[in-house]
């Protein structure tokens, strides 16, 4: 299984949700919208890079849907994306089983 | 794509974007910052904050790719270029070996003047050693130091607040008894009982001094060092109160001192320093070195700003003496050296800047074969061009290449520079030369300024030849066809680099042949004397004051000691059992004299011959006599020689001064005086008058084809210390601890010292060997730099020029055509670099010849045997490209296109 960063699994997890639109601007989006974290599209590529490096993800060059202008950069999952994304999200659920009312309680003090 | 009118990203950050974002991705990156501006806009967020998301992203995008491309040239691009960079060295033997040995040289020269000060200056191996700091007063006038006496030392202890505590010292010789009377002398220093506390010195057992052993009259106490404690007292663990002899006086041990404790000056016994200032007046009294560690709160440059205005007031009290004086505060090494700081002065910073000029010739010339490996190998860089790999991409390869052979030269060079150092040490320790406080050893820092030096080199021996081979223009040709050859040419640059080495190497070559053979050379045969016979003692005899006091004694009951001592002593010599021969002087073999500039005067009359040097040796009247040496003619000296006070001193010359300045004639009878400086008449000294001539005796022993000298007579007690030469029938090294119990005998406070002769001129020679053996290395390497250059550049000419080369021949050309062609221009470049060589050469012996040192050739023979030799090797490099030239065929050179 291979190790995944929490950026990466945010990455992954965006590029699944997309489906087939995942490309950088809307994974960008995705990110942003749902965790509030400012990412830039240079940090994006490079982590894609590296993750199609480790054929966790593919990638193809095609127009993006329903619009005109250059052709996008265009992510899928792929199946060892999948597991390794899988077995990272149930390590960090099976490690926090339990513990997030005390946990929520710890951090509101 | 925006359409007209629609909000555009800031300009500046768009540009920036373009400058910054690269590489692979660069461009789906920046389209993307691009549309997410786009869409931002759209979905309506306000223009500024669309704006500034912009800047945002762009240099968080700049950012991701360059720590990306970073850690991507670590991760694969670094490590598979050092791969590369070993298999080039092991591949090219040749280069590799010279390029090793050029900047395995190279850097360590450039960085050697740099260590021995660095070590010579460093500060002393005690506790916060760099705190301990030395006082001394300069003279303006004389441009030197001057001993502090005991009422400065009084007056900057009182005065001084920059320090915690001041202390003093004062080293003289000793001899230390305990029952062996055949002790050598050994180091001994007066100290006051601060020394210790200052320079956090603990004794290995019993105590160190207290304030109360400075009391005169109070108990003779003494502390002796580790070493002597188990050499002479055989590690006696009762030595603490235990009477030892030092001259003539008992003292009680008191304590043991470490080995690492050697201060001020590679000590061995330690006595209370007892010097009271009522005793003198003031400025008086005996020399003494001080010094002191600085208080916390305080820096050297406070100390040196309170040091001078102390100084000020006390000029004000007593300007006949301070009136032109500064008081200094120095680092402790200054102090002992007793002269200016040289560091940082002019003559260091230009040795410094050659070494680093001489660093960048090597560099320059290895760049010149890393070029030709580079261009070599156009083929190769061409597919990776064509494969993708950016100018950047190659140029830090064959960037990586350079570091891995500078490097790898470095670690040798220093291995080479450690040697060195190593046969340094050893050579020079029984000297006693080397301060105690210096270790030679490498230091890291030494080792990460190589580090440093050798990333340079690269630089300039890999990235600029780099940046030369991925040129716009040569990658266009390149990539166009490999046959036509590529447009890269050696320049200007590399032609003055190959002849610049030629030059150096014929020069060089030329003076280390003759300084091979004036140090090498087999002196047996014309030394006139077996030195393994001889032993060289010297015998010092001590005033009073040597021995712990530092009362003023009557100088003349003292010279009549002196001199009784040294004629007892001889006179017990010429009785000893053993001893064939003994002579007493001033000047022996392996301890010569001075040279002297002397004109002859001609068998006419008063006109004087050109000025010649000759050594001069000041013998006793019996010296020659007492060692057997026969007179070949005229006589040998008699006591009335020594008062003569009227007309010309007597001399004896060797038959080496008759052969060179008077051709053999005869020589007794005529006069010679010695020439002041610049030969002038007016500056003429005394006559002296040749009464006897005597064989070769070691005049000058390092190199006995120049030793042209006379035979002064002095009489004993000329001295306080003089040396007597012994030929002795057994074991010579067996005599020695008989010379110190005989002198012991005649006068316990005598100090004694020795050697057999033949060690003392083999430490001698050696360490002119060890010097020599590395210049001729060094100008070996020139020597093959410059032959390695000749080959790239000639093997680089026939490559490029093999289509030209098949047309010729094509065209009917005859070989020796080709040769010229092919060889013209590193002909041109031999020939030019090998007359300039011979220039420098004829200067560089001109200027040899002229030392004592150096062996007599004929300069023309010497010039043209090395360039006789230096041009067949380089003909010998041009040869095997030249021959590969004359072997193209034109079907293969045209098919080629």
């Amino acid at each position: 299984m291979g190790y995944l960063g929490e950026f990466e699994q945010l990455i992954l997890f965006a590029v699944l949700q997309l489906g087939d639109d995942a490309y950088g601007v809307t994974i960008r989006e995705s990110i942003e919208e749902r965790t509030g974290r400012a990412v830039s599209v240079g940090a994006i590529y490079t982590a894609l890079g590296r993750l199609e490096d480790r054929g966790m993800v593919s990638s193809r060059k095609e127009s993006p849907k329903g619009r005109t202008g250059r052709p996008r950069k265009f992510y899928t999952l792929r199946p060892e994306g999948a597991r390794a994304l899988r077995d990272s999200y149930s390590t960090i659920q099976s490690m926090a089983g339990g513990l997030i009312p005390r946990l929520t309680e710890l951090a509101e003090g | 794509m925006h359409s007209r009118g629609a909000p555009q990203p800031p300009r500046h950050w768009s540009l920036l974007a373009r400058l910054l974002i690269r590489g692979e991705q660069g461009q789906d990156i920046r389209n993307d910052i691009d549309a997410s501006f786009g869409r931002d806009v759209e979905r309506g967020l306000d223009l500024v904050a669309a704006r500034r998301r912009y800047a945002r992203n762009v240099v968080g995008s700049a950012w991701s790719v360059l720590a990306a491309g970073l850690s991507g040239l670590v991760a694969h691009g670094v490590l598979g270029d050092i791969r590369i960079g070993f298999r080039m060295l092991a591949r090219q033997p040749l280069l590799t070996m010279v390029a090793m040995l050029a900047l395995g040289l190279g850097i360590p020269a450039a960085l050697t003047v740099h260590h021995a000060l660095d070590v010579l200056f460093g500060p002393l191996p005690v506790p916060e050693g760099e705190r301990v700091m030395g006082l001394r007063y300069w003279g303006l006038e004389e441009g030197r130091a001057r001993g502090a006496s005991v009422h400065d030392y009084a007056l900057w202890s009182e005065s001084l607040e920059s320090f915690q505590a001041l202390g003093a010292a004062r080293p003289f010789a000793a001899t230390v008894r305990a029952g062996d009377g055949g002790a050598p002398p050994v180091r001994a220093a007066e100290v006051t009982a601060s020394t210790f506390d200052l320079l956090r010195a603990t004794p290995l057992l019993g105590r160190v001094f207290s304030e109360s052993d400075e009391i005169r009259d109070g108990p003779e106490v003494i502390l002796i060092s580790e070493e002597l404690w188990s050499s002479r007292f055989a590690g006696d663990p009762d030595i603490v109160g235990r009477d030892v002899r030092v001259g003539a006086r008992q003292h009680t041990v008191v304590g043991v001192m470490p080995s690492s404790f050697e201060f001020p000056d590679g000590n061995d016994v330690w006595l209370p320093l007892r010097a009271d200032p009522a005793e003198y007046s003031v400025g008086e009294g005996p020399g003494l070195w001080v010094y002191g560690r600085l208080d916390d709160e305080v820096d050297a440059e406070e100390a040196r700003r309170e040091m001078e205005l102390v100084t000020t007031r006390a000029a004000a009290d007593d300007p006949a003496r301070l009136a032109r004086t500064i008081g200094e505060v120095v680092d402790m090494p200054v102090l002992f050296f007793g002269d200016n700081d040289i560091r940082g002065s002019a003559p260091i910073v230009i040795v410094q800047s050659v070494m680093l000029l001489l660093l960048l010739l090597v560099c320059g010339n290895v760049g010149t074969l890393l070029l030709a490996r580079t261009v070599s190998r156009s083929g190769e860089l061409c597919i990776r061009t064509a494969l993708g790999a950016s100018r950047f991409r190659i140029v830090t390869q064959l960037f990586i290449e350079a570091l891995v052979l500078s490097v790898a030269a470095t670690g040798f060079g220093l291995l080479l520079m450690q040697g060195f150092i190593l046969f340094l040490t050893r050579t020079m320790e029984p000297t006693g030369l080397i301060p105690y406080w210096v270790d030679p050893s490498l230091t890291l820092r030494i080792a990460f300024l190589a580090l440093g030096l050798a990333v340079l080199s690269a630089a300039v021996a890999g990235v600029i030849p780099a940046l030369k081979a991925t040129g716009r223009k040569v990658q266009a040709d390149l990539q166009q066809a490999a046959a036509r050859g590529a447009s890269l040419r050696f320049g200007f640059g590399s032609t003055v680099l190959i002849v610049a080495e030629v030059v150096l190497a014929v020069g060089f070559l030329a003076m280390g042949s003759v300084l091979v053979r004036s140090v090498f050379q087999n002196t047996e045969g014309t030394l006139g004397f077996d030195p393994e016979r001889y032993v060289n003692v010297w015998l010092r005899v001590s005033r009073p004051e040597d021995g712990g006091s530092t009362r003023a004694v009557d100088d003349d009951a003292f010279d009549v000691r002196v001199r009784q001592t040294q004629l007892e002593v001889l006179e017990r010599l010429r009785t000893e059992q053993g001893v064939v021969g003994v002579g007493l002087g001033l000047h022996h073999p392996g301890s010569e004299g001075a040279l002297r500039t002397v004109v002859i005067e001609s068998p006419s009359g008063s006109e004087a011959r050109p000025a010649t040097r000759f050594w001069e040796a000041r013998v006793g009247v019996e010296y020659l006599r007492g060692l057997h040496r026969p007179i070949l003619a005229g006589r040998y000296f008699t006591d009335a020689d020594l008062e003569a006070t009227t007309g010309a001193r007597p001399v004896i010359v060797n038959t080496s001064l008759v052969e060179e300045a008077l051709n053999g004639r005869s020589a007794v009878g005529l006069r010679f005086r010695l020439a002041g400086r610049g030969d002038v008449a007016a500056e003429y000294g005394e006559w002296f008058e040749i009464v006897g001539v005597v064989g070769p005796f070691g005049m000058f022993t390092l190199n006995p084809t120049r030793d042209a000298g006379y035979y002064l007579p002095v009489a004993a007690g000329a001295a306080r210390e003089m040396g007597y030469l012994v030929e002795v029938a057994g074991e010579p090294e067996a005599f020695l601890p008989r010379f110190r119990a005989l002198a012991a005998e005649v006068d316990p406070e005598a100090t004694t010292a020795g050697f057999v002769l033949a060690d003392g001129m083999r430490r001698e020679s050696g360490v002119l060997r060890g010097l020599s053996s590395t210049m001729v290395l060094i100008a070996a390497v020139a020597f093959l730099l410059a032959v390695t250059g000749l080959y790239a550049l000639m093997s680089f000419t026939v490559s490029q020029r093999t289509r030209e080369i098949g047309i010729r021949v094509a065209l009917g050309a005859r070989p020796s055509d080709i040769v010229l062609a092919v060889a013209r221009r590193a002909a041109a470049q031999l020939s030019l670099g090998l007359i300039l060589g011979a220039g420098l050469g004829w200067l560089l012996l001109g200027m040899f010849m002229e030392q004592e040192l150096a062996v007599q050739v004929s300069k023309p023979m010497t010039l043209a045997a090395t360039v006789a030799c230096a041009a067949l090797v380089g003909a010998a490099a041009c040869l095997k490209p030249t021959l590969r030239g004359l072997r193209i065929r034109p079907t293969e050179a045209l098919g080629e296109l």
